[in-house]
């Protein structure tokens, strides 16, 4: 186990820094830089911003500096800032992101399983009908018109929840559903294909011979058998969860790190648009990771080996 | 001997988008305590949904229950609630299924499945529970079972998990285990040591089997009497002894030729009866195996044949019995 992790570890430095490069080069390739839509600024001040940001250095040696600064986990200064530097905003938005993406997160696993299973174990029946028209309405409607109406009635009209900004746990409640509702629908779709599945497997009718209660079968038999297609998946849902959502974060004025990329990439402002990318791989190669230890806790065939292949 | 379990006319049907299919029609039969009996027929002739209709195991719907009773000690099961019958299934009334590669849940231990009826039927704790395992997975022939009882179904192998199912199904001391083809997904050498535990188990035990199988050899090893089922029918039945030695129903007598014999001339070719099974969403009007039969009859077509005594404890249905067919009856004498 221990030499599959650190084994999986090594592969994932090499995996970030093909990112790196990759990004470096076509980040580079987009014609224009950070300081060319400023147009009235003298050249003398334009040339002197592009030699202290290194910008004026051929691009191998702006890529070797990048190299050296990431390995000191330095993801230098924002270009479009004058006090804050990437970790500054890293630092700043993460924390928000990361639980808003958590209970989004919660919220989609409990109801999108509960929701699944319901909707297997009485396939073609009205349970089944209401559980899939609400993933197609989730999987269809955009987060953004989800977020628009959940403003307009709950929080307008009803007054149940404030409109927008990040203060209690009253505020997230809104961003939280309108952030959930997509991966909701798609594990209650999985989870209801999967388990439909697992419920013709002879097992499930050994488990009836047996006289077990119905409700049992259905969670030891049923579920942890079911559940995998759903691990696999959760690893990407949660990156893209708790990294930020930039149009809910943008509705709700939450301060997360959602926009963070965006606005990066608008700006040109090449630390950032890194930055932000190499935060995101280094997530989601870690929940990967995570998610290949847990298959082998719910399935006992699939081992894992420090050998290859 | 008493009659522990006792079949009266069963109809069994799948309500599928193509219409009803009759797949058990008018099955009666009766298990005593302590007997083994075998139901042979080929694929689809309604074997394994008769088995597992007696644990009302079918899912409902697709399938109905139309008529008929199935009485275990007397009492009718098929008007049960689900409540009931949870106590007798794994409890009183077991199974043992075909594939032992699927028919275990490969996500949990050997031990926990083992135990699961133990703990429900006889409010056991998981101690004693797993006590008692070790001597089950003993019983049938598992080395090392205490250590076994950690492992999962993927690291046994076919054969091994089939003991384990049978260990399964013996857990409770249930008075009948029904086994559906519980050697068809094994090798040969592996069936026959499966064969024989079950032999020696049922012996110690004197639980009543229902051995559902299409290996006549396998019926002649183990059993004491034989159930001949075709479309959904019981065309022959009788102790091992008479349908071996005098099989009556042409249909038995096909089975009987199709088992391949060492003694055969290799260029001769093995004999196989012609066609397939009618359609079970319109049966036939008259007997069954009528489209299919060396000896068919005028008769045969339009007018169903009754199951009748022939001799001794066999019933057979089948008109070359009646008074009026002596002159076919002989025919079929000359040809065996």
């Amino acid at each position: 186990m221990l030499k599959f992790i650190v084994k999986r570890i090594l592969w994932a430095l090499v995996t970030i820094w093909a990112i790196i490069s990759i990004t470096f080069i076509i980040m580079h390739s987009i014609p224009g830089d950070p300081f060319a839509r400023e147009g009235s600024m003298p050249e003398a001040v334009y040339q002197n911003l592009r030699s202290f940001y290194n910008l004026d250095e051929p691009l191998y040696v702006q890529y070797g500096l990048y190299l050296k600064q990431i390995a000191q986990f330095d993801f230098g200064p924002s270009l479009k800032s004058n006090t804050l530097t990437v970790n500054d905003y890293i630092a700043n938005g993460f924390p928000v992101s990361l639980q808003l993406g958590a209970q989004a997160l919660i919220l989609a696993v409990c109801l999108g399983l509960i929701l699944g299973v319901i909707a297997a174990v009485n396939r073609n029946k009205w349970p089944d009908y209401f559980a899939m028209v609400l993933a197609i309405i989730g999987i269809s409607v955009p987060s953004f018109i989800l977020a628009t109406f959940l403003i307009n009635f709950l929080a307008v009209e009803w007054r149940l929840f404030p409109v927008a900004t990040w203060q209690t746990m009253k505020h997230t409640v809104l961003p939280t559903i309108s952030l959930a509702m997509l991966p909701m629908a798609y594990i209650a779709r999985l989870m209801r294909s999967s388990m439909l599945e697992v419920l013709n497997q002879d097992y499930m009718i050994t488990a009836k011979s047996k006289g077990l209660n119905k409700g049992f079968i259905l969670i030891k038999y049923g579920l942890r058998n079911a559940i995998l297609p759903v691990v696999t998946v959760l690893g990407i849902i949660t990156a893209n969860l708790v990294t930020g959502s930039f149009i809910v974060e943008h509705i709700f004025g939450v301060p997360g790190i959602g926009e963070l990329f965006v606005k990066g990439i608008f700006n040109r402002d090449y630390p950032v648009i890194l930055g932000s990318t190499i935060f995101y791989s280094i997530i989601l190669i870690f929940l990967i990771l995570i998610v290949d230890i847990a298959y082998t806790w719910i399935d006992p065939r699939i081992k894992v080996t420090g050998e290859s292949k | 001997m008493e009659k522990l379990l006792q079949i009266e006319n069963l109809n069994v049907s799948f309500n599928t988008y193509g219409g009803e299919v009759k797949a058990v029609r008018g099955v009666s039969f009766s298990v005593k305590k302590g007997e083994a009996v075998a139901i042979v027929g080929e694929s689809g002739c309604g074997k394994s949904v008769t088995a597992k209709s007696i644990m009302k195991l079918l899912t409902a719907p697709p399938a109905e229950y139309k008529e008929g009773k199935i009485l275990f000690h007397g009492q009718d099961l098929l008007p049960l609630p689900e409540n009931e019958m949870k106590k007798i299934r794994g409890n009183k009334i077991s199974m043992i299924f075909q594939d032992p590669m699927s028919s275990l849940n490969p996500t949990s231990r050997i031990g926990d499945q083992l135990i699961e009826g133990l703990v429900k039927h006889n409010r056991m704790s998981r101690a004693i529970a797993l006590q008692h395992a070790v001597q089950l997975l003993e019983r049938v022939g598992i080395p090392h079972a205490k250590s076994r009882l950690k492992h999962y179904p993927h690291e046994f192998s076919g054969g091994m998990r089939q003991r384990v199912m049978i260990a399964i199904a013996l857990a409770c001391d249930p008075e009948l285990i029904i086994a559906d083809e519980p050697t068809t997904a094994l090798d040969v050498t592996i069936q026959a040591q499966v064969l024989t535990l079950m032999k020696k188990l049922q012996k110690e035990t004197n639980t009543s089997i229902i051995l559902i199988t299409h290996d006549l050899g396998v019926v002649a090893e183990v059993c004491d009497k034989v159930i001949v089922m075709y479309a959904g029918e019981v065309v022959e039945s009788g102790s091992v002894e008479e349908i071996f030695s005098n099989p009556t129903h042409p249909y038995t007598k096909g089975l009987m030729k199709s088992i391949p014999r060492l003694d055969m001339d290799r260029s001769s070719r093995l004999y196989s009866i012609v066609g397939s099974p009618p359609d079970l969403l319109d049966p036939p009007k008259g007997c069954s195996f009528y489209p299919r039969c060396e000896y068919a009859m005028k008769v045969c077509k339009d007018y169903h044949p009754e199951l009748e005594l022939v001799s001794g404890t066999q019933q057979s249905s089948c008109w070359l019995h009646h008074p009026m067919a002596q002159a076919a009856a002989a025919k079929v004498r000359e040809d065996h």
